[in-house]
């Protein structure tokens, strides 16, 4: 299915200060935008995003989307930032320390921690001057196959401004777009039965999201837990054989959670008549 | 809640799934085959005695005749009603293979075949610089009319949180 409404930035949680800070960022990125802001240099640029499968069920784009929205920008004053960064990483690991203390503290232990974070990553925020409306930004939707060296997305703007974001959305749409594929294909050769994406054990929990959402987009009827859920339109959790009304769909994204293994239920009195939708073709 | 057992605990998943069958009765929307593909279930171990150990196709694991066995002994013992989710090594080729035989599996449970794999890789470049086309080697900036201009003002609408507490 293609998802032509497209997720909106929050949906996927992203770590906005380690983002921003370059922390997730191949480091020859991060340290390129240092340069370019050091040295004033602001030409606007065009980059091309493609790939090289044959036809790649392409997914990550709105994800790459929300990464453009929350990193795309500067901080004011960079050397300030930094050291905030790294109070704020080390905030941030105290505060989980203190929540796994739970019960054993209370609101008023915990709360000069919380607080810490918090004011941080505010004074962060403050500094920080953003630049996504800038960016002129044309990309195919999650779901559209995508064809060798096709451009699957055009990002314009000041280099400079977006330079450490490249990791990020290489590798959402590296990951979506594997495993919708993988999915779509798997999916045509049950031809129209329910597959269940039984994916979860096979990759850190932290993927779950992402890729039960990819998995939905390539075409599978249910996925194994619920988080896998809570990136997917809210037609995901109606599994009950409505494979070829989901295609039409506009859908939307909402509640997080999905109901788990829950294939699609067969027609009273059928026996065991087998489903016989057709196998459904991404367009 | 669609109750679905796995079957394979005891290596036999036709007695196992009747068992269950006949204790869930229709509350029982299916079975689960999940067989090891280093064991034989005892189903199949069975069928090979009766015909003096030739061997009929795949012996290991979730085999097509493990579950046209089951299929048979679910119907027969009027459990119709019963699906048969398959799951355990599952990829392409191996769902490609049971449907071409019509191996009367209900649903598929596919876990590695979908999170694995190697080419989609993405990458970019920059291939214009001030307007003026400028990228390395082998690349260059190439028209698209499939690409969807992307409308910031309705992705970044007003926060939904402060509306929206579902």
């Amino acid at each position: 299915m293609i998802v032509t409404e497209r997720l909106r930035p929050h949906v996927f949680r992203l770590p906005i200060e380690k983002i921003r800070a370059g922390y997730k960022s191949d480091i020859y990125f991060a340290r390129t935008k240092l340069v370019l802001e050091r040295d004033k240099r602001h030409e606007r640029v065009t980059m091309q995003v493609f790939q090289k499968h044959p036809d790649a069920v392409v997914v990550g784009t709105d994800q790459t989307l929300a990464i453009l929205h929350v990193g795309t920008g500067h901080y004011r004053d960079r050397t300030r930032a930094d050291a905030l960064f790294d109070r704020y990483l080390s905030a941030e690991r105290r505060l989980y320390m203190a929540w796994t203390l739970l019960p054993a503290i209370d609101w008023s232990a915990y709360e000069p921690v919380a607080r810490e974070v918090f004011e941080i990553s505010r004074e962060l925020a403050a500094m920080w001057e953003p630049a996504w409306a800038e960016l002129g930004v044309s990309s195919l939707y999650d779901g559209e196959v995508a064809k060798p060296h096709e451009p699957v997305m055009h990002i314009e703007g000041d280099y400079a401004e977006f330079a450490h974001l490249e990791t990020l959305y290489l590798g959402a749409l590296s990951e979506g777009t594997r495993v919708a594929t993988n999915t779509r294909d798997v999916v045509a050769a049950a031809r129209g039965k329910p597959v269940i994406m039984f994916g979860a054990r096979h990759q850190g929990h932290e993927a779950q999201a992402g890729s039960g959402y990819a998995a939905y987009v390539g075409g599978a009827s249910a996925v194994s837990t619920d988080e896998q859920g809570e990136w997917s339109p809210r037609a995901h959790r109606r599994v009950r054989g409505r494979h070829d009304r989901r295609d039409a769909e506009v859908r939307r994204v909402h509640q997080p959670r999905a109901r788990r293994d829950r294939p699609p239920h067969r027609e009273r009195n059928s026996g065991r008549t087998r489903e016989r939708h057709e196998p459904r073709r991404l367009q | 809640m669609n109750v679905t057992s796995l079957v394979d605990f005891n290596n036999d998943v036709v007695n196992t799934s009747l068992g269950v069958a006949h204790a869930l009765g229709t509350r029982l929307w299916g079975v689960r085959v999940d067989t090891s593909e280093s064991l034989v279930d005892r189903a199949i171990l069975r069928e090979l005695e009766e015909k003096d150990g030739v061997a009929n196709g795949d012996l290991r694991g979730v085999t097509p005749r493990l579950i046209e066995l089951l299929r048979e002994a679910l119907d027969q013992s009027g459990y119709k009603h019963v699906r048969i989710v398959a799951s355990g090594g599952f990829d392409a080729e191996k769902i490609r293979r049971f449907e071409e035989l019509g191996v009367p599996v209900d649903v598929y449970g596919v876990g590695s075949a979908l999170v694995h794999g190697a080419g989609f890789d993405h990458t970019a470049d920059i291939v214009r610089v001030e307007g003026r086309p400028l990228a390395k080697t082998g690349r260059r900036y190439i028209e698209s009319d499939r690409l969807h201009s992307v409308d910031w003002s309705s992705l970044i609408a007003e926060p939904d949180w402060a509306r929206s507490s579902s």
